[in-house]
């Protein structure tokens, strides 16, 4: 030990070659990873190492809940259960009306010859307490590969859209939310119809829309809802409310509009992942479509 | 030797595998930005006190562990990781003549410095740039290393006597 530490050089290169040789490392991963976005296979191997890492950061929150449930009161689980009986029976009610206006959307849906929409697929992942970067939006969710989450998979909650998977292992997945400051999403006023996309701000209760003129059409408490165009998000889903409009009067050719996502984005712990199967049946959609949510893919 | 450097091993991947978990375990909302670089502080520990073992590549690859387990850019945190201990090594044998207090305001500048790299980088990849509180976790650091260093050395000091 002691010869190892007094010889004046390591054995291989000196420590600035090496530094050179993983900065060279580092830039080509980094190109590879940002501009095309390969690298999924090695990320996933990688993460699967990991596992153990998420398990334990999550370990403590988890054992929280699970006492939590195993010390509350019988009385309150009593009354909890005969409210969500009383939730469910309200939403099966709706249901029923839903019934009645699909079948009529299908209807009008083929006078229009347009494609049918179909009903997405849809799975509940329960989100990891862990804390990956607080200047960005991330999370870890529990299900992954095995449950055929794919990158680029949307995720919603059960208010609205909450942002789509950035990177998948066997069992886990991150999931980049819509407010990252990398994430843009193609939207649309579900009132009037105006095509839209929506970015990422860094704040959890904003989003920006930069792109609309000055004269819109925009009002505050309109529904964003996805459009659908990029091919990612399927469309439909309410995203957002449009909160505020500054119209800049001076000459600014943009209104500068934000809006507040539906979803609770710091609240919600349990997660719905949707496979579309609407967009595989649209082939309009992959024409014109890179260009809207070029910014979404994993770009940290 | 050999046997020697089996047992050597094992410390350093419990305090890296424990930096791991810390760099990841939740905090409360106020606290987030406040995290101290464990990854960091890991590296400059076993650089200053095994430079012969653990290096530049090590510390690369434990970055690029890092950058899967927080979903950056691949070779974001290896080349910060990789940086802390270049900056490490060059210094170890003045450093280990310091004191303690002295020895965690050259932890502070290496993390500083890493942490402008990592800033750099972060803005690179079109990120807007951030508000002053990224530069908490450097500062943190500092604070934190006249305990991690006794830690560490009482966890080193434990295998080796095996």
């Amino acid at each position: 030990m002691t010869s190892d530490e007094n010889a004046l050089f390591a054995r291989g290169p000196s420590i600035v070659i090496r530094f050179v040789i993983v900065l060279l490392l580092s830039l080509a991963l980094m190109a590879l990873d940002h501009r095309m976005q390969r690298l999924t296979q090695l990320r996933a191997a990688l993460a699967a190492l990991l596992q153990p890492v998420y398990y334990l950061a999550d370990l403590p929150v988890r054992s929280i809940d699970f006492l939590s449930v195993v010390l509350a009161e019988r009385q309150q689980l009593l009354a909890d259960n005969a409210e969500f009986h009383r939730q469910h029976l309200q939403i099966e009610a709706r249901l029923q009306e839903m019934a009645d206006i699909k079948a009529e959307n299908r209807r009008l849906n083929a006078l229009l010859q347009s494609t049918e929409r179909l009903s997405n697929r849809m799975l509940i992942g329960r989100l990891l307490s862990v804390d990956l970067d607080p200047y960005k939006h991330r999370l870890v969710l529990d299900k992954g590969a095995k449950d055929a989450a794919f990158v680029g998979q949307p995720l919603l909650d059960a208010r609205g859209v909450m942002g789509q998977l950035v990177q998948v292992s066997a069992i886990n997945a991150i999931a980049m939310l819509i407010t990252d400051p990398n994430h843009a999403i193609p939207v649309q006023f579900n009132r009037n119809g105006i095509r839209t996309i929506a970015i990422g701000t860094g704040d959890l209760h904003r989003l920006d829309l930069p792109h609309l003129p000055n004269h819109v059409d925009a009002k505050p408490g309109d529904l964003l809802v996805t459009s659908g165009l990029g091919g990612r998000f399927p469309p439909g889903y309410p995203v957002a409310t449009v909160t505020a409009i500054d119209v800049d009067p001076t000459g600014g050719s943009f209104a500068r509009i934000s809006a507040t996502p539906l979803a609770q984005l710091d609240r919600t712990r349990e997660v719905l992942l949707v496979w579309s199967e609407s967009s595989q049946n649209r082939p309009m959609l992959t024409l014109d479509i890179d260009a809207p949510d070029r910014k979404t893919p994993d770009t940290p | 030797m050999t046997q020697r450097r089996e047992h050597n091993a094992w410390p350093m991947v419990i305090s890296v595998a424990l930096a791991f978990i810390l760099t990841i375990l939740p905090l409360p909302e106020w606290a987030r930005v406040y995290r101290p670089e464990w990854l960091g502080l890991v590296i400059i520990f076993w650089c200053l006190t095994t430079p012969t073992r653990f290096g530049v590549f090590t510390a690369w690859s434990i970055g690029l562990l890092e950058d899967v387990l927080r979903g950056a850019i691949f070779g974001q945190y290896a080349l910060v990781l990789a940086f802390v201990a270049l900056l490490t090594l060059s210094v170890y044998r003045r450093m280990r003549l310091f004191p303690l207090l002295q020895q965690s305001l050259i932890v502070g500048g290496v993390l500083f410095l890493a942490n402008a790299l990592n800033l750099w980088i972060h803005s690179a990849a079109d990120n807007p740039t951030g508000p002053w509180s990224y530069w908490w976790p450097p500062l943190i650091s500092l604070l934190l290393w006249p305990w991690i260093y006794p830690l560490l050395r009482g966890l080193q000091a434990r295998y080796q006597r095996i």
